[in-house]
């Protein structure tokens, strides 16, 4: 009985404890099209997705004892759960729909943050939470400290950054710019105008390389592999302090450079597109696409 | 019955007391409240990789002053850590 007993409290008490932990949140209010959204929080996860209604909408719980704050006017919207405290133990779990063309500004501690259908600006900030970002926004700026980016879709202007996370891009650009410390990145799609670099993380780029493309890749330490797809028309050059080169898109073989280090220069069909990668040890690989595993193998 | 009793006492007092044994008092606002102690570790083992890609960039380039390719590295690097350090500092500030 007393056996009993005691497993009826503890579970009275964690049902008690779970109920208090969060509590639900709604807040709804008309929003034009192109209105300024700003969202603070700390932990749990973030949500947002761009409708076609001229409102904004939002639903979720907070942790509990947050007091969330979430108004503005017609034009401008803030919403924060976060009360200067640093404490991922009450999380809050919102989803915000709002208008497609809104510009977005959200920043975070340890919150996963995921944006869809919005076509306006988006900023996104995080500690260690993992950004996702799909579809089309004519700018983007994904940053975090620790977490991983994965971008999916057609923004016109994207600078995507992490320190030890990864940064994962698939699609199409204008102009990109991926950069990470020590994680890898993942690219794959078409730009015009592209900047893929990192200290000590592996660099993946698939692609096409649109006509006139511009494309400089970079890693101090970490290996690059250029995976070309069809029959690019390109330019490239390689150049690599101590780093290992193998091509394996054409017969040329790399020399050694002026002064120290060794290069690669190739250009393939019209060599429209120009291509440089650089690395200070890491090693480089030219290769056509479909000969290694997919990018999904490099960045996990 | 000793048993539920130290559950009941427990669970009520982690939740005023919080899990970490904090008395529940909101933090100072430093300006690094969204920062966690993991957080603070890979931004300085970030900084140090960052300082030595621009150190040992730069003695390559000491050795091969007229390399293009190593001043554009060095400028990249230089240019990297700015930005990083430009970023670490907006992303651990509340605002």
């Amino acid at each position: 009985v007393r056996r009993a007993l005691g497993r009826a409290a503890a579970l009275v008490v964690a049902t008690a404890a779970a109920a208090g932990a969060q509590r639900p949140f709604t807040r709804a209010q008309p929003l034009d099209a192109t209105a300024a959204v700003r969202v603070f929080s700390m932990a749990g996860s973030i949500t947002v997705v761009g409708w076609a209604y001229d409102s904004i909408h939002v639903t979720g719980t907070v942790g509990a004892g947050l007091t969330p704050r979430a108004g503005g006017t017609r034009t401008a919207f803030k919403l924060t759960t976060y009360e200067g405290e640093q404490d991922a133990q009450r999380p809050s779990h919102l989803e915000i729909r709002l208008p497609r063309r809104a510009q977005l500004w959200i920043k975070v501690g340890a919150a996963d943050v995921a944006v869809r259908g919005v076509a306006g600006s988006v900023e996104v900030y995080t500690i260690d939470g993992r950004i996702v970002v799909a579809g089309a926004p004519t700018e983007l700026t994904a940053e975090t400290m620790r977490g991983t980016v994965q971008v999916t879709g057609a923004p016109g202007w994207v600078r995507a950054r992490s320190g030890t996370g990864a940064v994962r891009f698939d699609g199409t650009a204008a102009d990109l710019a991926l950069s990470t410390v020590s994680g890898p990145i993942a690219c794959a799609g078409d730009f015009q105008r592209g900047r893929l670099e990192s200290v000590r993380g592996d660099i993946l780029l698939t692609s096409a390389l649109a006509r006139a493309a511009a494309v400089d890749v970079d890693s101090h330490a970490g290996a690059v592999t250029l995976r070309l797809r069809g029959r690019p028309d390109v330019a490239l050059t390689v150049y690599t302090v101590s780093g290992p080169i193998t091509n394996a898109l054409t017969a040329e073989r790399a020399r050694p450079s002026r002064g120290t280090g060794r290069e690669l220069a190739l250009a393939m069909g019209r060599a429209s597109a120009r291509v440089s990668v650089r690395t200070f040890s890491g090693p480089v690989t030219l290769q056509p696409e479909g000969t290694e595993a997919s990018a999904s193998a490099v960045v996990r | 019955v000793a048993a539920a009793a130290l559950l009941v006492v427990v669970g009520v007092g982690s939740l005023i007391v919080g899990r970490d044994g904090r008395d529940g008092r909101a933090a100072p606002r430093d300006g690094r409240g969204l920062v966690t102690a993991a957080a603070r570790a890979a931004d300085a083992e970030n900084v140090r990789a960052l300082e030595a890609a621009v150190a040992s960039t730069a003695a390559a380039l000491a050795a091969s002053p007229d390399n293009v390719h190593l001043e554009r590295m060095l400028e990249r690097a230089r240019r990297q850590r700015a930005e990083y350090l430009q970023s670490a500092r907006a992303l651990t500030t509340d605002q």
